[in-house]
């Protein structure tokens, strides 16, 4: 007996089509893939989040796979509760159940996590480069990655540079939050390093008028895949979400307190 | 007992039985132990079910693609083989151009051979993740149905994500 599931034109890539002539129809094996939702989601899962990001472009049905809800769910389960992060300082290392609380060491900031999108345990690691600030008042970082795997470090990405106008770069919060660990900065942009490894900066909204000369914070966190930043000003009250998947889109709510 | 071995080899020869598998396209066949080919789940159902003849038909399987598939199951049907060895092997198997790795990715789906299809799924993914996605919309034959305002658009939001590309 015969294979009697498959009734559509044969397997084949580009290179055998001449062997199919007598078919009525060719479909190249690239079309199948593309046709079939399962098998290119099988692809598209293993796939890191830039290139997902840019693939959304590739087409309408490419997007809505990649924005498919179970999707995202089976791609990153559970990406708020990353349960090994830690960092450790100069006093050696410190172990956070909750994320990481707050550092402002300078000098040396070591941060280890459990990497969800590999599966595998790494470490990361950031340092800055020679003085803790540097002319112009710009910091170098370069981080740097353990493999428990090969029992070695590497440096990861390209060296980073941090405008620091106030000699005061902070590494509050070390939240996971859309594939990337987020850190607050009362003072200018807040950081994030990305499962691509790479560190990148992140607009914050500008602190009220009034003689509020850093952010008044007092939450920064991941809930329902949103991330949450909640400041008070004075009478104000201040709720900050960013959208899951939009780095750069932050909706504000003020919420006059009663006296 | 000079002709020992050809003995043997009948007085064993009921346990171990053969399937051929038969590849339509251009009729290339393949003898394979029956425990090898048993890790295709299809075929395994179409044994169970007393479905399969001496001589298994694959309709949409061209021999190059059967040969790289029955490489992989006689892989891994082999007891001895360490993990590490199994890991250099699947990787041998598939550093191939993506063509033939799609072709690959849609056998082992056919056949349904879990493992081959994690394996390959997860080369493909490689070979395609830093490349622009026009060229990616290329190699899927996948057509743009997005307006050039909506493709912008799409864009857009990731911007971050395409520093460096097209």
């Amino acid at each position: 007996m015969q294979f009697g599931l498959i009734q559509d034109a044969s397997i084949g890539s580009k290179h055998n089509i001449t062997s199919l002539s007598s078919m009525p129809e060719y479909t190249s094996s690239a079309d199948k893939v593309a046709a079939n939702n399962d098998l290119l989601t099988e692809i598209l899962i293993r796939l890191p989040a830039r290139s997902l990001m840019r693939f959304k472009s590739v087409s309408k049905h490419w997007l809505s796979l990649i924005i498919d809800q179970f999707f995202v769910l089976c791609r990153n389960p559970d990406s708020s509760t990353v349960s090994g992060l830690y960092y450790c300082t100069r006093l050696g290392p410190v172990l956070s159940q909750n994320l990481i609380s707050s550092l402002s060491s300078m000098r040396e900031i070591q941060l280890m996590t459990l990497d969800p999108d590999h599966l595998t345990t790494r470490l990361f690691v950031f340092r800055p480069l020679g003085l803790m600030c540097l002319p112009f008042k710009v910091c170098y970082y370069r981080s740097e990655i353990y493999s428990t795997e090969t029992g070695s470090w590497r440096a990861s990405g390209e060296p980073f540079t941090i405008e620091n106008d106030n000699n005061n770069m902070q590494f509050h919060a070390g939240v996971y939050w859309n594939g990337a660990i987020n850190w607050f900065n009362t003072w200018g942009d807040s950081l994030y390093f990305d499962v691509d490894e790479r560190l990148g900066t992140m607009p914050m909204l500008p602190v009220p008028e009034g003689n509020w000369y850093k952010r008044e914070f007092r939450h920064y966190g991941v809930s329902r895949s949103h991330l949450h930043l909640v400041e008070i000003y004075g009478p104000v009250t201040c709720f900050n979400f960013l959208q899951d998947g939009e780095r750069l889109l932050w909706v504000v709510c003020e919420i006059p307190r009663r006296s | 007992m000079a002709s020992a071995p050809e003995n043997e080899k009948n007085a064993s020869a009921p346990e171990k039985k053969t399937l051929t598998l038969k590849s339509m396209i251009n009729n290339e066949e393949f003898v394979v132990d029956e425990h090898v080919a048993l890790q295709s789940v299809t075929i395994k159902n179409m044994v169970d079910s007393d479905c399969a003849g001496d001589v298994i038909p694959v309709p949409t399987i061209s021999g190059e693609i059967l040969a790289l598939v029955i490489e992989y199951c006689k892989n891994h049907a082999n007891p001895s083989a360490s993990e590490d060895d199994l890991k250099k092997a699947d990787a041998g198997i598939v550093a191939k151009d993506i063509y033939t790795l799609i072709d690959l990715v849609l056998a082992a789906n056919f056949l349904d051979i879990k493992g081959l299809l994690e394996v390959t799924s997860q080369k493909i993914a490689d070979s395609i993740k830093d490349l622009p996605h026009q060229d990616v919309r290329e190699i899927f034959g996948v057509e743009n149905d997005y307006t050039p305002e909506e493709e912008a658009a799409v864009r857009a939001e990731h911007d971050w994500a395409f520093e460096g590309f097209p």
